[in-house]
């Protein structure tokens, strides 16, 4: 039994679900009232084909590593393996407690000293890893409405939007050469702390001078691990031309496509650990922001059920074509791949 | 119980006794977190049958009920007032009734019964005090030693706890300093203190059941000669069924320093060591007398920096302390810690000697801290080394002996700058001797609690 109703509220039975509208409607039919002009759907979506592909290759800067000038005093300090700062007393009568080490190799017990070495740059041939983590899960919403009778079905237009939240990372290994500087300090007088050993600020304990003398710098060969990650949110705006076809009893379907807009944003970040096969480690860690707009077309095409009078429940598939968007910085790279996206989609269309 | 004269239907006058209303209450003690049962036995001896009896109970103050039971009738609460109603009480039979509730607020509670039956009309109170809470609770003080000199800065333990079997709320602590004793601080320092001559007055806030709380005080004593210092606990409406733990007392006892028996003269002047970061300088204390003395201190003045290993505070003034006697025409050498931000010598402090009595420091209890290092020294000293927690303080003890049963505590406590600490035994004023001059030297490290 059909009876034609000229207005609903577009969301109606929005609350009672899927399984609600399908045990609440036992007369309604896939065929619309031809007075209803509008459409609107709204559902979940599934995105696979999505990779990103990690560059790197050159020279790196790392992070969080400060030698400092060696042959002066009352400067910081900061090494792969320890730390020679400034303390409360401002490394008064040229020596500091604000001192730190992190391996006993460090100390040689007859030139009374300790040298610290510090990753002021490392480098890679040039590599690349893809990764996914697909599916990945979105929203999707779309609204359209009709043009006219064709082709024995109802013409229409649709603007359409995803947004797709994405994570790719790369933790592929790699091998690197790093330049290190060396340094030395004199630690005569003390009776050094156990390694590992992380003075204070205070200026009392074993104090240490606080003038490196810089040593012979070394190029080291290590391995890189660790996480490369790109967070990027994926939104399209898609406008075209459909058609839909009434299949018989509770059943529709339509197909479409059209210039599809993408907007997509995200950071990219690293946390690195240099392993040096000569012993020692470094870490490396930072991140950088990007957004870009890419262009393309996609097709798409959709089955519905008629769950009631002006409810629809709809499966269906979405292919996206859509330009690359790099994320770059400081000789890393991330290319989010979107050129042969494949959205699998679900959820409830209403036609008011 | 109830002696009453009733008239029955047909006009007979009876005797008083032949209507009984027995009340009885439990438990005997009654707080507010336990339930107060009134057990109610309505005895009809007046030889015929009574009709329409009614027990009504008020209470002075707001209660909780919980339950009532009246198997020979019925129960209601009609606005306040709880209504038993009896609509028969044959001769000879009892009408038992009970009332369960929960008071919610402390001190006398009073439930006025109402007998009414025909023309009787009689009431009856039954009061019973209502506690807080039912705590033991209990008081220890602890001095850090029992023989100081006047002026001397001192600090005491209290520690307050509670045995159960409920928590105990609200609690206040009185503690009684002794005569003409300064007070200087409390810790912690967040809750409000009343000062009223000697006598402090704080909370403890409210203590669980097993659970304990402990208060540092920190005075300074001005009396020659025995001091007592007393503290006790207590709750407003709290029963405590062992009262004798409330209370406590310390004896302190306070002398003179004789200033005139010892000499202190500067050996050297200051330098700076690396391994500590401290300035250091060496001050000799010598007994010219002809008779020993039990201990000695040094006590600084016009000080223009700080006295880093100080033993103790004097009338503001640091002192460092040789915890040993000191024989006739004997010297020892006290290495004396100055921190300065210049790591620079300044002018010297002006130094007085004074004869104490023995100065022995309680041994400390807590976690011990096992050590990871130790190395003599080129000058004699031993240096320890151990794991630490940066801002936590940490007691050495030593003694030449492993079970530890005569140690000694080394002074002052450290607080550790690092997350490892050394500590230098170099003899006094933080040990009694220097390690080298004793057959045998054990050391124990105790993370303060």
């Amino acid at each position: 039994m059909n009876q034609p109703r000229t207005h609903q509220f577009p969301l109606r039975g929005c609350l009672c679900g899927a399984a609600g509208l399908l045990l609440c409607s036992t007369a309604a039919q896939a065929q619309e009232n031809p007075s209803w002009t509008k459409r609107f759907r709204l559902g979940l979506v599934a995105g696979i084909n999505l990779e990103a592909e990690f560059s790197l290759g050159g020279a790196f800067g790392v992070s969080g590593v400060d030698p400092g000038l060696p042959g002066i005093g009352g400067v910081n300090h900061t090494y792969d393996d320890g730390y020679v700062r400034l303390d409360d007393t401002g490394n008064a009568g040229g020596s500091t407690s604000n001192w730190g080490y992190q391996d006993s190799s460090q100390y040689d017990p007859t030139a009374e000293s300790l040298t610290f070495r510090g990753t002021t740059s490392f480098s890679q041939a040039g590599s690349t890893a893809t990764a996914t983590d697909e599916p990945y899960y979105g929203l999707d919403l779309a609204y359209g409405g009709r043009l006219m009778q064709a082709a024995g079905g109802v013409l229409g237009w649709e603007f359409g939007f995803m947004f797709l939240p994405a994570t790719f990372q790369d933790r592929e290994p790699h091998q690197v050469t790093a330049q290190r500087v060396v340094h030395r300090f004199s630690t005569a007088g003390i009776v050094l702390p156990q390694a590992p050993y992380n003075g204070g600020t205070s200026g009392v304990g074993p104090v240490i001078g606080d003038v490196a003398e810089e040593l012979s710098g070394e190029t080291t060969t290590g391995v890189l691990t660790g996480s490369r990650t790109v967070e990027a949110n994926v939104m399209d705006f898609r406008l075209g031309p459909n058609l839909q076809w009434h299949l018989g009893g509770r059943w529709a379907a339509s197909v479409g496509g059209g210039f599809a807009l993408g907007l997509v944003t995200g950071d990219y970040s690293f946390d690195e650990s240099i392993a040096y096969e000569s012993g020692g480690t470094a870490s490396n860690s930072g991140e950088f922001s990007s957004t870009e707009l890419v262009y393309g077309g996609y097709a798409e095409a959709l089955v519905y059920f008629r769950a009631e009078e002006n409810s629809e429940i709809y499966v269906g598939a979405r292919y996206v074509s859509m330009g690359d968007v790099t994320f770059s910085g400081g000789g890393r790279e991330a290319r989010l791949k979107l050129g042969h996206g494949l959205y699998l989609a679900a959820g409830i269309h209403w036609i008011f | 119980m109830w002696l009453l004269a009733l008239v029955l239907l047909g006009g007979i006058e009876l005797p008083a006794a032949q209507l009984n209303l027995g009340i009885r209450t439990s438990p005997a003690l009654v707080t507010l977190s336990t339930n107060l049962t009134y057990s109610l036995t309505l005895t009809n001896s007046s030889g015929g049958l009574l009709t329409n009896v009614v027990v009504n109970s008020t209470f002075n103050s707001a209660v909780e009920l919980v339950s009532t039971n009246n198997p020979s009738g019925s129960v209601a609460l009609e606005g306040s007032v709880v209504v038993f109603r009896i609509p028969q009480l044959p001769n000879t039979s009892n009408a038992v009734m009970s009332l369960v509730i929960q008071p919610l607020s402390a001190g006398l509670l009073t439930n006025s019964f109402q007998l009414l039956a025909l023309n009787i009309n009689e009431v009856t109170n039954t009061v019973n005090a209502i506690f807080l809470a039912e705590a033991n609770l209990g008081v220890s003080l602890l001095t850090e030693t029992n023989t100081l000199v006047t002026g001397d800065w001192t600090e005491y333990r209290l520690t307050v706890a509670n045995a159960g079997p409920e928590t105990a709320p609200q609690i206040v602590v009185t503690n009684f300093l002794p005569t003409a004793a300064q007070f200087l601080s409390i810790t912690p320092s967040n809750q409000p203190v009343t000062l009223t001559g000697t006598q402090l007055v704080f909370t403890a806030g409210s203590l669980a059941l097993g659970s304990n709380v402990t208060f540092k005080v920190r005075m300074q004593a001005n009396t020659v000669g025995s001091n007592l210092v007393s503290a006790h606990v207590s709750g407003p409406d709290l029963s405590d069924p062992f009262p004798g733990n409330d209370a406590v007392t310390n004896l302190v006892v306070l002398a003179n320093p004789q200033t005139n028996v010892l000499s202190a003269a500067f050996v050297a002047g200051q330098s700076f060591n690396p391994q500590t970061g401290l300035m250091e300088q060496l001050i000799r204390l010598t007994n010219p007398s002809a008779v020993a003395v039990s201990g000695g201190r040094i006590v600084f003045s016009e000080i223009g920096e700080q006295l880093f290993n100080a033993g103790g505070t004097n009338n503001r003034q640091p002192f460092v302390a040789l915890t040993r006697s000191l024989a006739a025409g004997e010297s020892a050498d006290l290495l004396i810690e100055y921190f300065v931000p210049t790591r620079t010598a300044f002018p010297n402090p002006t130094i007085e000697a004074w004869a104490v009595p023995a100065f022995v420091p309680r041994a400390p209890t807590g976690v011990v801290v096992n050590f990871s290092q130790a190395k003599r020294l080129p000058t004699g000293g031993l240096l320890l080394e151990f794991p630490a927690a940066p801002g936590r303080a940490y007691h050495i003890t030593y003694g030449d002996r492993v079970p530890f049963t005569n140690a000694l505590r080394a002074l002052p406590a450290i607080t550790a700058t690092a997350d490892r600490v050394q500590w230098i035994d170099e003899g006094p004023p933080k040990t009694s001797r220097r390690p080298d001059e004793v057959p045998a030297r054990f050391y124990r490290i105790i993370e303060a609690d």
